[in-house]
């Protein structure tokens, strides 16, 4: 099954086949795991997140819905989700985004693994987030990846709210003009 | 959603709020003043779905780091103990989830939508999608396939025989005639499982095959007209 489509693969895991299932895990297992890893910075807490993201996924494959957004948006929204949540739960301290591991989001620099698995709407959006002013992009991974309210990026970057506010909301909205530009070309 | 004429100071009120409204970060009556606006001003609502869209992109940048020893086993063990399905032979696996379907399919349109008979091909109802039929080799039941007027539609099948092994390929006959070669796939012990997209509507399909290396049918399912 290494060749199918994710939305095929799902829709085999949503009929029960264990096969499928085995096979959704060992094609996400590295990347929800990262997810999990990154935002949580623990890897044994990173692990119990990135299981209940697949028991969830495995569960509910019946649910997904292909029109609302690819299979690994809405695996890897899931993953996050949780994270947030266990960071939440266990009332994480603040932590520099330096020291996450999502700072190196916006290297042009790939790893070859890193090549096959991002697609190249992903190779944009890695050069967009690059062109970015690094406290937009600070603001922007702590809002969109670690899920923080513009009050708490305020308080973990020792900056007015309303700085906070427009750091995020002008980030993001370059973000957005700059890959949908690309793709209108 | 309505097209409203746009009022342009009600979109320049809520612009600075709609980053913040696709994050879910905007929170009380802020929220509740976007979300009125979005549901009348498509622009608005256009963008937001954007910015939700650009915030998703940014997951996909996440590293792929490998995870540790054994992971997938816990996964899947954890799965196993925590749905509520009791263990099922591998032999009566595949059927388990053909028996559930076909049972739908029987609720759905009556006993007389199905036709089983020893000894020759099943057919299922073709009028719901995903259909199902079973997979016979010499009258007895070897198997499942399904297929699914997805876009694109696709097909997926599981094969438990254990009497074959290695490659076999997979056919599919449509209503006009062609005949469509949609993959192949590796019998291990007997056992296997695949899915591929298919050329042309799920509903086109009037049967599947599945045909050894040497060319020689192995197996075949029938989908009703």
């Amino acid at each position: 099954m290494d060749d199918v489509s994710d939305e095929t693969l799902l829709s085999a895991v949503a009929y029960g086949d264990d096969r499928a299932m085995l096979n959704f895990v060992r094609r996400y297992q590295g990347r929800l795991f990262g997810l999990a890893l990154g935002i949580v910075g623990d890897p044994g807490l990173a692990e119990d997140v990135a299981q209940e993201a697949f028991i969830r996924i495995l569960r509910h494959a019946s649910v997904f819905d292909v029109r609302r957004g690819s299979v690994s948006t809405w695996a890897l929204t899931i993953t996050r989700n949780l994270a947030i949540d266990s960071n939440r739960a266990r009332r994480a301290v603040a932590v520099s985004p330096e020291d996450h591991l999502f700072m190196n989001m916006a290297s042009t620099d790939d790893a070859p693994d890193d090549v096959a698995i991002h697609s190249d709407e992903s190779q944009r959006m890695k050069r967009a987030l690059a062109t970015l002013p690094i406290e937009q992009r600070r603001a922007v991974i702590l809002a969109t990846i670690y899920g923080r309210s513009a009050a708490e990026v305020a308080v973990e970057e020792s900056i007015p709210l309303g700085t906070a506010k427009s750091r995020i909301r002008l980030g993001l909205s370059r973000l957005r003009e700059s890959t949908s530009t690309r793709e209108a070309l | 959603m309505t097209n409203r004429p746009i009022d342009d100071s009600r979109c320049a009120h809520v612009s600075d709020l709609l980053a913040d409204f696709a994050l879910g970060t905007l929170i009380g009556a802020e929220r509740s003043e976007v979300l009125a606006h979005v549901s009348e001003c498509s622009n608005c609502a256009a963008k937001v779905d954007s910015l939700t869209r650009t915030a998703d992109a940014l997951l996909e940048l996440a590293p792929n780091v490998e995870a540790p020893l054994g992971f997938e086993s816990r996964v899947m063990d954890r799965f196993r103990s925590e749905v509520p399905v009791t263990n099922i032979p591998r032999q009566s696996r595949v059927f388990a989830v053909a028996a559930a379907i076909i049972f739908l399919v029987v609720v759905a349109f009556g006993a007389g939508a199905l036709i089983g008979q020893r000894g020759s091909t099943n057919y299922s109802s073709a009028t719901s999608y995903p259909a199902s039929a079973r997979l016979a080799s010499q009258g007895h039941n070897v198997g499942q396939v399904f297929v699914s007027n997805g876009r694109p539609a696709w097909i997926y099948m599981s094969v438990d025989d254990d009497s074959w092994s290695g490659v076999a390929i997979c056919t599919v006959r449509y209503r006009d005639g062609h005949v469509e070669k949609v993959g192949q796939f590796r019998l291990s012990n007997g056992y296997g499982s695949w899915a591929a997209t298919l050329k042309s509507p799920a509903s086109q399909v009037t049967s599947v095959q599945v045909v050894g290396a040497h060319g020689h049918v192995l197996a075949s399912a029938k989908f009703s007209a």
